[in-house]
């Protein structure tokens, strides 16, 4: 009988991967960041509501047409509907206000009866009718021929901010979300599965299993195969997760997905498999130290202070200030390399070469990081007890 | 024929094993036994790698053990393990195909073994929804599912009732019988005494005596004698005999091996009736204790090295 290496990585991959499939844990932990990732995309869209307003104002009175006119034209440039209805007293007005027939009944020129609160765009609306038909009233009591009053009233469009880059505004805030939606779903995808890594090596440590597997399979052929299945699974869930962010931001509109070069993608993708393969590799190794969860919460600590550490770090120090020596260091520094690269990328603030540079960096710590999980793991997994990192880098490796 | 020679492991300042050697032949039953911390726990894992000798081979069919040849071993640790929420049929089968299997051929080899341990209609049931005695035969059959050449186990009759102990050695008779080099350690010395071909006794990572269980038991110079008189009244130990044991009135004296067992009736005789009288080579547990100076009992208390981490 032989069994080949590539067939043992298999083996272990695919019963690791089957394992995670049918893990709570694991399921519940992707469905949160399916939710929160959906969240990110349409909940600004649900908090801002493209629809036009629309409005039904009373007026208690007679109506001013110059009012009328400049209330009107206020609500267009407000891009709100507005229905004007005449109401004959305070008594119909508070009827109607209570009742909800309308949304605010104008008493006289300066008193709005509401229940208990204006919309904030129908008094913008009010006042700058207000405003216009005070200078209208102004104009002709000049002597000024009121026939043009439509063209001086009518909205102008609003003002363009273009960027030094030759962007718009509304490019800058794309960029800015998307290396932040980068940022949480490596940060996210980084947490499920090294939380998953360590559980499943904590198992095969307490339960024992592992002697028996190391009986015919190396600890490096072991863990490698572990390492591979997650990162199968951890490139799936990418996949379902930018799937499922397109796919609802395709149904709400949230942001024009830009037309990205294959070359930023290949960034994103290859910092991702870095730095997955970076910590998942030592989560592997926490695991091995371990014996119970409650000692993981100790050997893995560490892990968790870098990884919440280069995540916040991305995302409050780099995104805002993808220039500043800050990011630049942050872009170099293997823990926060994978984190900061395609922030920066996605915001336009690294260059070829740079990246180039970040990225063997953090594919050489990568690999160092595997070939000592590789040392450290066999030193640990057949220990009886829990081991400091200390005791594990002293411990002698078996195989 | 495994062949280990001179191995020699330090945790710190205890020597698990101070030059131990062992060979073990195909199709004979080793019985390996010690007190605990004498280093059969480090000896078994050492035949796996998983234990970095500072000197010392382990030789398998005359040459250097290969990962290829580790295929072709199987091992039941001390420490048990299984996977806990994995179902018992693929886990064996998972096992099975570690060792090299075809699919197919781990399939059906899974089914085969459970069926063998009486599981066949729990092949379906994670491994933690099986009672103790039955979580055992998984376990064995995971060290067996492959059909291996060497079979090493780690007090493989712990934890075991009276029919898993019986189902059990009808498994390693069977193995035996068909070829397999079988080593395992134990502290029931009854049924290592029933069931080995060889014993390797050890104290301290030394071998202390080897050999057939005859040979070993003809190298002691002591004979056991068991007398019983009727009405249970013991008789009176003749000179240069040690009374061990009375129960029951059945008496227990070790004598010299040389020494004449009619005059010794002839002695016994003149005390009474005589309803039972046995001149025998002693039994392992003697032969332990003799050897080793403490009873295996004693030497049960847990004392393994959990300083270093490492049971040794």
């Amino acid at each position: 009988m032989r069994v080949s290496t590539v067939d043992i990585i298999r083996l272990v991959a695919a019963r690791e991967i089957h394992d995670r499939l049918r893990n709570r844990g694991f399921l519940i932990g992707t469905a949160v960041t399916l939710v929160v990732m959906v969240a990110v995309v349409i909940g600004p869209s649900l908090l801002s509501d493209d629809d036009p307003a629309s409005f039904d104002l009373g007026i208690v009175g007679a109506l001013d047409p110059l009012f009328e006119q400049a209330v009107v034209s206020a609500a267009e440039a407000q891009d709100a509907d507005l229905a004007l209805r005449s109401v004959a007293d305070r008594g119909a007005a508070e009827q109607l206000v209570e009742d909800g027939d309308v949304d605010a009944v104008l008493m006289d020129t300066h008193t709005l009866l509401v229940v208990d609160e204006v919309d904030g765009v129908l008094r913008t609306i009010v006042e700058q009718g207000r405003q216009q038909a005070a200078l209208l009233g102004g104009l002709a009591d000049a002597g000024v021929d009121l026939a043009d009053a439509d063209q001086l009233l009518a909205g102008r469009p609003p003002v363009e901010v273009l960027t030094t880059a030759g962007g718009t505004e509304d490019d800058v805030q794309r960029d800015q979300g998307l290396a932040v939606l980068a940022t949480i779903l490596l940060f996210l995808i980084i947490q499920i599965n090294g939380s998953s890594l360590l559980t499943g090596t904590i198992e095969e440590k307490s339960s024992r299993v592992v002697e028996v597997l190391l009986g015919s399979v190396r600890p490096w052929q072991l863990l490698s195969g572990k390492l591979s299945g997650i990162m199968l699974l951890a490139m799936a869930q990418l996949a379902l997760f930018v799937g499922v962010t397109l796919g609802a931001n395709a149904a709400v509109g949230a942001f024009e997905v830009p037309t990205a070069t294959a070359g930023a993608l290949g960034v994103g993708l290859v910092m991702f498999v870095l730095g997955f393969a970076f910590y998942s590799s030592l989560y592997a190794v926490a695991g091995s130290m371990a014996t119970s969860m409650e000692d993981a919460q100790g050997t893995a600590g560490p892990l968790s202070f870098l990884s919440v550490g280069a995540y916040m770090g991305t995302l409050v120090g780099v995104v805002p200030n993808p220039d500043s020596v800050f990011a630049t260091v942050l872009s170099y520094l293997p823990p926060t390399a994978p984190f900061a690269v395609p922030a920066r990328v996605a915001v336009g603030a690294m260059s070829p070469l740079a990246v180039a540079g970040a990225a063997v960096v953090t594919a050489v710590a990568a690999v160092l990081a595997v070939r000592l999980a590789g040392r450290l793991y066999s030193a640990a997994i057949l220990s009886g007890g829990k081991l400091s990192w200390r005791g594990v880098l002293q411990a002698e490796p078996v195989r | 024929m495994l062949e280990l020679t001179r191995l020699h492991k330090r945790y710190g300042d205890v020597a698990a094993l101070d030059g131990l050697s062992l060979d073990a032949r195909p199709g004979r039953l080793l019985g390996f036994l010690g007190p605990n911390g004498a280093g059969k726990t480090t000896t078994m894992r050492a035949v796996f790698g998983l234990v970095g000798l500072d000197h010392g081979t382990v030789r398998w069919q005359d040459r250097q053990v290969s990962q290829e040849d580790m295929l072709r071993f199987g091992y039941m640790p001390e420490q048990r393990g299984l996977y806990p929420r994995m179902a018992a049929g693929a886990q064996l089968a998972y096992l099975a195909r570690l060792h090299g299997m075809t699919a197919a051929e781990a399939a059906t080899a899974a089914d085969l073994w459970l069926d063998r341990m009486g599981l066949a209609d729990r092949g379906g049931d994670p491994v933690n929804a099986l009672s103790h005695g039955n979580q055992q035969r998984v376990q064995l059959a995971a060290a067996l599912v492959h059909e291996p050449d060497l079979l090493v186990l780690d007090e493989p009759f712990n934890g075991l009732d009276p029919l898993g102990v019986a189902a059990m050695s009808d498994v390693l008779r069977d193995r035996a019988a068909h070829g397999a080099t079988v080593v395992f350690s134990s502290h029931q010395l009854d049924l290592v005494e029933a069931l080995c071909d060889d014993v390797l006794i050890i104290a301290s990572g030394r071998e202390v005596i080897s050999g057939s269980l005859d040979e070993v038991r003809a190298s002691t110079r002591h004979h056991r004698v068991e007398v019983r008189l009727a009405g249970g009244m013991p008789p009176t130990a003749p000179a240069g005999v040690d009374a061990v044991g009375n129960r029951d009135g059945l008496v227990t004296w070790r004598v010299p091996a040389d020494a004449d067992p009619a005059a010794l009736l002839a002695t016994v005789s003149a005390q009474g009736q005589v309803e039972r009288f046995a001149f025998e080579p002693p039994t392992l547990s003697e032969i332990f204790r003799e050897v080793v100076g403490i009873t295996i009992d004693v030497s049960d208390e847990p004392h393994a090295v959990e300083d270093h981490g490492v049971c040794v």
